[in-house]
């Protein structure tokens, strides 16, 4: 594998809590313009993981690259500010706050510095969240309308548009549809694809098998706190993903799917 | 924009309106230039306290001790002139020093230590009340040099008091502050949300500081047009006045929860509390039964705050 062509390598990353190995030795990369998507058991390890490489915990071992250069994430901020945008189960969005201002949350525009006072600069920010929601393909017909008005979709297409508009690498996509009913999942998803289309890289942690066959390039599965097997949708099944989950099926006997994860531990 | 009838304020407003002609017709010294002015005078100092207090009730917290540091304020102030001879000048700025004192305290409990605002502020209530008292001997200081009696009864360009005065420039800057600055932007975003705010990168204790401190700097403001109106300071002015301001904020439909509000509401809920006292009186309804509709309309207030808030999670 070469890293000087991944958006985010990973190579033997580790967190254990006291006895408990909640990861260990996790390999991992995504090429540019790549969607891959993290499945698992609960417990398996992906939140671990995807807390390691958000900054929001420091790993034990292991190397993160970014662009082929290797970084350290201090916090969720650090992260941020690396170019690696979340987006939480939780969303962080203000509820009583309008479109333009939950975009810009905690990176407001300013027209003059004055530290806690500096003065906003509500015009830049409202044209700027107009072409973000309209590159990202999110309808809102209301700007100054806040959110408390709005379905859960249209939020979680908001917080998407905000991670897509600032994303400077990849997007992290926590369970982005697991409180949404049908038509809002199909919206959002839409919205992933238009993501996809863009060559904006992306991870989703997702428990849908449907979604992540329907929107992901390459699978990657995480079980009792290893990544086990890497493999490209167009070469596998549900089936056997369920059988790598669940431990059913031996990576080893997957044709390929051990390789990508192999090849970067070579680097180590 | 929001049509008017959607602003949070517009209940006040339409409160304020109706209570207006209903005493115009009840009463026949209610509608006249003087009386109106008077009502303007009275409601200034709440006016003061309630804009700071709506930066804290924005936040999702509560200061229950803006009339006891108010007291602290005015009656350190006044000692200082009056009985260890300091400037004026010098007093007034050392009652700005004393309100973002006390602001940074409560706000370095709530925000850091992260005892709830309840508790830090009504511990405050009497702590700063015996302070008050306690600094100054319980005396009476009265006779305020200049400029306490420009602030308390001069007029500008002869006709606008100064109260009134003092009370528009305040509400001017501070509405600008909650709408166009980062402070004032973070202060709705810590009451919607306040997880997600630390998630988006706020600094979230800093700010829950800060409201503490706002509302510190204006019991002082208050505190200053309070004594000069009074043309005396001492201990127990300003009894119960957290009350009011409280009051004026939640009737001027910022939510007790947090997130939800402007600061225009609490001149109007200021305004509509002072028209009430001003009505009763006019009326010649008693002492007793205007302790009592005061504490009513308290209690109504909230009443439609939390009908309110149940049906915006409804939708």
């Amino acid at each position: 594998m070469n890293t000087e062509k991944s958006v985010i390598e990973i190579r033997g990353l580790t967190k254990h809590y006291g006895g408990v190995k909640a990861l260990t030795e996790a390999n991992f990369c995504l090429a540019p313009g790549e969607h891959a998507a993290i499945v698992g058991d609960n417990g398996a390890g992906k939140s671990t993981f995807v807390r390691l490489i958000t900054g929001v915990e420091s790993p034990n071992s292991g190397e993160i690259f970014l662009d082929g250069k290797s970084v350290t994430f201090d916090s969720p901020l650090d992260a941020r500010d690396q170019g690696v945008e979340t987006v939480y189960q939780t969303l962080a969005l203000a509820e009583d706050l309008d479109v333009p201002a939950n975009i810009f949350l905690g990176r407001e525009k300013v027209l003059f510095n004055l530290g806690p006072l500096s003065i906003l600069d509500h015009k830049a920010m409202r044209s700027e969240s107009v072409q973000m929601l309209s590159t990202t393909g999110v309808k809102i017909q209301d700007m100054s309308e806040t959110l408390r008005g709005m379905s859960g979709g249209q939020r979680q297409c908001v917080a998407i548009a905000r991670a897509a508009g600032f994303a400077k690498k990849l997007i992290i996509l926590d369970e982005p549809t697991a409180a949404l009913g049908i038509q809002e999942t199909a919206r959002v998803e839409e919205i992933i694809k238009g993501l996809k289309q863009r060559g904006v890289p992306l991870i989703i942690i997702s428990h849908n098998l449907r979604q992540v066959f329907d929107l992901v390039d390459r699978i990657w599965v995480f079980r009792q706190g290893r990544i086990v097997a890497s493999v490209l949708k167009t070469q596998t099944s549900p089936e056997q993903i369920v059988g790598l989950i669940t431990g059913a099926v031996n990576p080893d006997d997957v044709p390929g799917a051990t390789d990508l994860i192999t090849d970067i531990a070579l680097f180590q | 924009m929001k049509t008017l009838t959607r602003q949070e304020w517009y209940g006040a407003l339409v409160a304020v309106l109706v209570l207006g002609i209903f005493l115009s017709i009840a009463s026949p010294y209610f509608l006249n230039s003087r009386n109106l002015s008077n009502i303007l005078v009275q409601a200034s100092v709440i006016a003061l306290l309630a804009g700071g207090q709506t930066f804290v009730i924005l936040t999702g917290g509560v200061d229950l001790a803006v009339g006891s540091l108010t007291a602290l304020a005015g009656a350190m102030a006044g000692y200082m002139m009056i009985k260890l001879g300091i400037d004026p000048y010098m007093a007034i700025l050392a009652a700005f020093a004393i309100g973002a004192g006390v602001g940074l305290f409560n706000g370095y409990l709530v925000a850091f230590v992260g005892i709830p605002s309840f508790i830090v502020t009504l511990g405050g209530l009497t702590l700063w009340r015996g302070l008050a008292y306690d600094s100054t001997g319980g005396f009476d200081m009265s006779g305020l040099p200049d400029p306490f009696p420009f602030i308390g009864y001069g007029e500008l360009f002869g006709f606008l008091p100064m109260p009134i005065v003092v009370m528009a420039l305040f509400y001017i800057s501070m509405s600008f502050v909650l709408s166009s600055t980062k402070l004032g932007r973070y202060v709705y975003a810590i009451g919607s949300n306040e997880m997600g705010a630390r998630q988006v990168g706020i600094n979230v204790r800093w700010y829950k500081l800060g409201v503490y401190v706002v509302s510190g700097l204006c019991c002082a403001l208050a505190a200053l047009v309070l004594i000069g109106r009074m043309d005396s300071s001492s201990g127990k002015i300003a009894q119960m006045f957290e009350l009011d301001a409280i009051a004026a904020v939640i009737l001027g439909g910022t939510s007790l929860f947090g997130g939800r509000g402007s600061i225009i509401g609490s001149l109007l809920g200021a305004i509509l509390i002072t028209m009430i006292r001003n009505g009763m009186n006019l009326l010649e309804i008693s002492q007793f039964k205007q302790m009592m509709a005061i504490g009513a309309v308290v209690i109504i207030a909230v009443w439609i705050d939390v009908v309110r808030r149940k049906r915006l999670l409804r939708k």
